[in-house]
């Protein structure tokens, strides 16, 4: 029973369904439209510059990282105004599976159907113009370096849920100026770090003097081994289920 | 059914609207809320349906903390806001995509009260007007057999007829393990519905009563002058003498004036509350 | 239904009961409606209609059949009689007799008012 109120997968699919049938009218026309666009763009590339359409792939997913962004920081747009979050939030479901609806579909199913689209456009860029099916450029859509990429949205968007979970109005917007902020704020950081580091090695010149001149090889080996080591392990493995949490502490306490 | 202890609550740090506020309710009962403008009668409301935290204390609606809103909580409830935003989709897949959610769900209700409100499957939601929409949310929470519906102001916005309606339909549909608040300053609209009356004022529940209760220990007349050898509780001025409320220590059988029964209990809650203890 | 300011609202639908007994609409032995049904009628609290079913089946007017229902008692009509009889005399009479104080009348101009009256319901028979 005690299980029951806090992860049901009849519960959890009835609320994607609820999300995804409830929206399902601005989110196709916003993906519809976006998609009609680029599979244009493809077209007339397609035609006039056929030699570049696999370069066309950083294109596809620079639209599809903003795009999922966008999505994700509007995913509980219910909460953004108080007339419907009420109603939101006296749904009989839990915290944790609004949360798992929430990043199911802008971590995982956005996604999917972003790589089927591109595919799609590929296809019909190559089909229609050239009358061929020429492989190459769909291979671009599935190249390591896809995989890569899209994997690195799923880490990044998370922040982006956590935004739609925290903030109250233009929550995308908001998203990324947290994030500029945070970044000025880690580099102010790492440059007190630096200067409290590296200053007792600089011969009483004024201002920082880096390089690896200047250190010791023990601080080298910190630098050049560990804090990369560090760096991609919370990267690629602490991201999500960090901002997962602050997102689900983040829907249990919201108030209307 | 709610039981609220030692709440304490405020919007800012600064502020405190509900300071050890406590309160007991029964299934079976269409509880009305009534108090002043700005005494917390909304707060409250969202305060039971764990839409709002408390400072302190706690809220138990059937047992579950409010403020957890787990599952089983919220489909126990629900609560019918006074200015809602309603999704653009319409009656029917609305229906389909929110009623599974509660086990409970009682589709002829709802096919009932629909037709009773004259409201039709294939109508969009962002489409009705003001009135029609709210008939729509209680048509659907009364459909969804919570057994505590919480109602902010529900008579606000409808017509002479709707209302009527309203009254009916709040009769008709509630079962005994079922209770309603209702808060309102329309007292007009539901002084015939509204059995017990609860009022708040200053952060806490200054009186609490049912009509029988209430109807046993006092007595609403209309006096042609007011007597030293018979005090009134309370009274006003009126036209034709001075409306007041008094000791019932006749035994009248006089009709509850739930006006002047909250103006009385506002001015003095001690001094009414004095009257249930003799 | 519209109610007065004076009386209590189970006490003004007992009286609607009554009034419905009285003129034959409701006859001894039948059924009437259930608590519900007249709590939605005249659009009052389940507990107010409640109230008025256990005053008018304390007064023997209508009784209550388990798990069926409320009927008008055999000798529901009498009892009606009585009961309103009753309250006409404690109620209505003091009210009518302060008003002809201060107006100044006898009981003597009553009968005189109440004899026009018999023949204008004559009249427009």
């Amino acid at each position: 029973m005690e299980a029951n109120n806090i992860l049901n997968i009849k519960r959890l699919y009835l609320f994607v369904r609820r999300q995804v049938l409830s929206n399902s009218g601005s989110w196709l026309v916003a993906f519809g439209g976006i998609a009609g666009v680029l599979l244009v763009i493809s077209l007339l590339v397609a035609h006039f510059q056929p030699q570049n359409l696999s370069g066309m792939t950083g294109l596809y997913f620079s639209v599809l990282f903003v795009g999922g962004y966008v999505f994700t920081a509007g995913i509980f747009n219910e909460l953004h105004n108080p007339q419907k979050s009420y109603q939101f939030l006296t749904l009989p479901v839990s915290a944790t599976e609004r949360l798992l609806g929430g990043w199911l579909l802008t971590g995982i199913i956005f996604p999917v159907f972003g790589v089927l689209a591109m595919s799609l456009i590929v296809l019909l860029a190559n089909l229609v113009m050239n009358f061929t099916l020429d492989v190459t450029p769909f291979q671009s859509v599935f190249s390591p370096q896809s995989f890569t990429a899209l994997k690195v949205y799923v880490v990044t968007q998370s922040v982006f849920l956590l935004g739609a979970a925290y903030f109250r109005k233009n929550n995308f917007l908001k998203t990324i100026l947290a994030l500029f902020i945070i970044s000025v704020v880690v580099q102010i950081v790492v440059v007190t770090t630096a200067w409290a580091l590296f200053s007792p090695f600089t011969d009483g010149g004024d201002g920082l003097n880096i390089g690896p001149e200047h250190l010791s090889p023990r601080m080298e080996a910190f630098f050049t081994n560990y804090i990369p080591t560090i760096a991609r392990v919370v990267f690629w493995y602490l991201t999500i289920p960090f901002f997962l949490i602050t997102t689900w502490f983040s829907l249990k306490e919201r108030q209307v | 059914m709610v039981q609220i202890e030692n709440l304490s609550f405020g919007y800012t740090k600064k502020q405190t609207l509900f300071d050890q506020l406590e309160m007991q309710l029964e299934p079976g009962n269409i509880y009305g809320l009534l108090g002043r403008n700005g005494a917390g009668k909304t707060t409250l409301l969202k305060v039971i349906a764990g839409l709002v935290f408390p400072r302190g204390g706690i809220c138990r609606v059937e047992g579950f903390e409010s403020r957890k809103r787990i599952p089983a909580f919220l489909e126990d409830i629900c609560f019918i806001p006074e200015e809602y935003h309603l999704p653009s989709i319409r009656i029917h897949r609305f229906i389909s995509l929110n009623a599974p959610f509660y086990k409970r769900f009682d589709h002829e209700k709802m096919d009932w009260l629909l037709k009773e409100f004259q409201l039709l499957r294939e109508q969009k939601l962002n489409q009705l007007s003001f009135g029609q929409k709210k008939k729509f949310l209680l048509a659907f929470g009364l459909s969804t057999s919570a057994r505590l519906l919480l109602m902010d102001e529900p008579t606000n916005g409808l017509d002479i007829p709707s209302k009527s309606q309203f009254r009916r339909v709040i009769a008709a549909s509630l079962t005994e393990d079922q209770s309603v608040i209702i808060s309102t300053h329309q007292v007009r609209d539901l002084e015939s519905l509204i059995d017990p009356i609860i009022i708040i004022d200053e952060g806490r529940i200054i009186f609490q009563q049912d009509v029988a209760g209430i109807t046993a220990s006092l007595s609403f007349e209309v006096l042609p002058e007011i007597r030293e050898n018979r005090q009134p509780i309370y009274y006003e001025e009126g036209l034709g003498g001075f409306p007041a409320i008094l000791p019932n220590i006749d035994q009248k059988d006089t009709r509850m004036d739930l006006e002047l029964l909250f103006n009385g209990v506002v001015s003095n809650p001690k001094k009414v509350n004095q009257a249930f203890k003799a | 239904m519209e109610f007065n300011d004076s009386q209590a609202i189970y006490l003004q639908i007992a009286d609607y009961f009554c009034g419905r007994i009285l003129k034959k609409q409701w006859k001894e032995g039948e059924k009437i409606p259930s608590i519900r049904e007249t709590a939605v009628q005249v659009e009052v609290n389940p507990n107010t209609a409640m109230r008025t079913f256990s005053f008018l089946q304390e007064k023997g007017i209508i009784y209550n059949k388990r798990g069926i229902g409320y009927f008008v008692a055999e000798d529901g009509y009498r009892k009606t009689l009585e009961f309103k009889k009753e309250s006409f005399i404690k109620e209505e009479l003091p009210k009518v007799f302060q008003t002809m104080d201060v107006l100044k009348m006898r009981t003597e101009d009553l009968e005189n008012y109440y004899h026009k009256y018999q023949k204008s319901k004559e009249n427009s028979h």
